[in-house]
């Protein structure tokens, strides 16, 4: 049996078709169309929305009983027009494609279950708790290094050019901040500052300040308002309109100098901005010049966060068995030491397999990159 | 297929009465019978088990050698399926219950996983193992199946059946005391009144039921001779598997 089980209809348009007869006012919702009935529809008649007060839904059947505000594509029964197209789509159905490239982790540790337990097999017995517990790890891992599983937030930095990390930010791959084309500009990290978790307050005297429970009392780091005010230029060492006109008080060193960046340092010298993490606090800070501008933050998520992202490219299916299978007979003791260096060995061949197919290296797209390499660079 | 009792019943009878050694009655009978089936049941997981290990081992053969297969048949006739209603996301364990195959949803495409009570604070707890409605789990108390996470509706509990005790239903005649089997199963006329019962046992193991009551048999008339007689026989049996 192929693994396509649902309709084209019920894939690219999320719904199920009927051809009304302007006999027919009942129309029953299949499994072939949908995984599961869906609990609330829409309907719609030859390409238009059916007034709700002209059906009624009671899963999985739909019956017309009227034709207010549609007597155009059903009959003054309810019944649909007779060649008119029917569709029923589930109510806030959402506009997803591609999850035949995928398999989801229920599926996979039930295939474990069947293909590699079992007297006689690979695994001769193991509850299905460990298997989840690997499989999941698995998926952890696999989202860090093979299927690298980036996730895009797009937000609009505000006066406390602050934002709190994402909801399942594990670590992040790049921060940028769009230009008015659309065009990505990495932001880099700043190593020349951090964000003090805590800022201690202290009296005149230096003396750490205690409240009453013996507790130090903290303040907000005034590293923090010193980065958010800071001249950026002075960091970078980017020229300003001064700079570059003549003035008769600034230092002859100043104008001889023009065009001159002896010493300045690369790391530093770009106006796209730095950021810090407060790693304790989950929080994001960017550089004064941030302000306003609109950044998008990728990042690297653990696939664990909700049900639909707990899946696994069939590319890495086989490397996720493998790593699974390791995981067991690795944690066991009843597994010869040569068994667990085989299935290392298998995972780790496995798990490269899956990375080459997953980097999407595709000769004609290498092709026109490597194009550039017989361009004359001038320096 | 489930073992006559009558059959059963007159092959001990006509061994024991060969050479005169005595008589037992229906309800002796009757009494052994269910003892000898419990015990030849519970054997079958053990030697399914050695089996199984044997088979894996290399030393199995398939079709008619097949003894894992051949093993499981003999089991499956106390094979029972029911679906129970759970109240409170807890099933009531059937009276019948003799060993617990699987728990699963009714359309069985979701099998709820036994789980060890000493583990279950760490199970539940956890946030990659916490049972899920994908992946439900259950213990077991002495009178229930609890489930996790709270669940409604049904179940489908798959286990191996106690057998019903096997029954030699007769009638007797009133003139001569002589007593006829009877195939009803039940009746005002047929004693005891419920009516006969088969074995529930596959059809072979008959030799081993016959062998087995005949021991018991033995210990009830006294006579040591049918116990040796029945023992070298079951050893015989023991030996062939084992070669």
């Amino acid at each position: 049996m192929g693994l396509i089980t649902k309709t084209h209809q019920s894939y690219y348009n999320k719904s199920q078709g009927f051809i009304g007869n302007s006999s027919t006012a009942a129309f029953t919702l299949t499994t072939v169309a949908f995984s599961t009935i869906p609990s609330s529809v829409i309907v719609f008649v030859g390409g238009k929305e059916i007034n709700t007060n002209n059906y009624s839904y009671s899963s999985p059947t739909v019956t017309f009983t009227g034709n207010v505000s549609n007597a155009d594509v059903l009959n003054t029964n309810g019944t649909p027009i007779s060649g008119k197209i029917i569709e029923i789509k589930p109510a806030g159905a959402a506009n997803k494609f591609g999850d035949y490239r995928y398999i989801s982790l229920n599926n996979l540790i039930d295939n474990y279950l069947v293909a590699f337990v079992g007297s006689g097999k690979l695994i001769p017995n193991v509850t299905r708790t460990d298997v989840i517990f690997h499989a999941k790890r698995g998926v952890q891992e696999f989202s860090y290094d093979v299927s690298r599983t980036e996730k895009i937030q797009e937000i609009e930095v505000g006066p406390s050019l602050s934002m709190p990390m994402p909801q399942d930010y594990i670590h992040y791959v790049r921060f940028s901040f769009v230009d008015a084309m659309g065009i990505e500009h990495i932001i880099y990290p700043s190593r020349y500052t951090s964000k003090p978790s805590e800022s201690i307050l202290q009296d005149d005297d230096y003396n750490y300040l205690f409240d009453v429970d013996g507790t130090l009392l903290t303040g907000t780091p005034v590293i923090n308002d010193r980065f958010t005010n800071f001249d950026n230029r002075k960091f970078t060492g980017e020229f300003g309109e001064e700079d570059m006109s003549y003035d008769a008080n600034t230092g002859l060193q100043k104008l001889t100098a023009q065009g001159g960046r002896k010493g300045i340092n690369p790391e530093t010298s770009q106006k796209n901005g730095v950021f810090i993490i407060d790693e304790l606090n989950g929080k994001i800070s960017f550089s004064s010049e941030l302000s306003g501008k609109v950044i998008t933050i990728k990042y690297i998520s653990d696939g664990l966060g909700t049900d639909d992202e707990m899946k696994i490219h069939k590319f890495a299916e086989d490397a996720m068995y493998k790593y699974i299978t390791h995981a067991i007979a690795s944690s066991r003791v009843d597994f010869p030491e040569y068994i667990i260096n085989r299935f290392r060995k298998e995972r780790r061949a496995a798990t490269r397999n899956a990375k080459l197919r997953l980097s999407s290296l595709k000769i004609s797209e290498l092709e026109q990159v490597m194009r550039g390499k017989s361009k004359f660079i001038k320096h | 297929m489930a073992i006559s009792v009558d059959k059963v019943y007159k092959t001990v009878l006509s061994i024991l009465n060969k050479e005169s050694r005595g008589f037992l009655t229906p309800e002796e009978f009757n009494k052994i019978g269910a003892q000898i089936q419990l015990d030849i049941l519970d054997q079958h997981f053990y030697d399914y088990n050695r089996s199984v290990v044997k088979h894996n081992s290399g030393r199995g053969v398939e079709q008619y050698g097949n003894i894992p297969q051949k093993i499981e048949e003999k089991i499956d006739p106390f094979y029972k399926s029911v679906n129970l209603t759970l109240s409170s996301s807890k099933l009531t364990i059937p009276s019948d219950l003799y060993k617990i195959i699987d728990i699963t949803t009714t359309d069985k495409l979701k099998q709820i996983e036994k789980v060890n009570k000493k583990n279950l604070s760490y199970l539940l707890s956890s946030s990659y193992t916490a049972p899920s409605s994908s992946f439900p789990v259950y213990y077991q108390t002495d009178s229930k199946f609890a489930i996790e996470p709270t669940t409604s509706g049904q179940l489908t509990v798959e286990y191996i059946k106690t057998p019903l005790d096997p029954v030699w239903g007769y009638t007797q005649d009133s003139t001569t005391g002589a007593l006829a089997f009877s195939n009803e199963t039940t009746g005002s006329s047929v004693t005891p009144p419920t009516g006969k019962e088969d074995f529930t046992l596959h059809s072979s193991d008959r030799v081993q039921l016959i062998l087995g009551i005949l021991k018991y048999a033995g210990l009830v008339i006294s006579d040591p001779t049918v116990i040796q007689a029945a023992n070298a026989e079951e050893n015989k049996t023991i030996q062939l598997e084992n070669s």
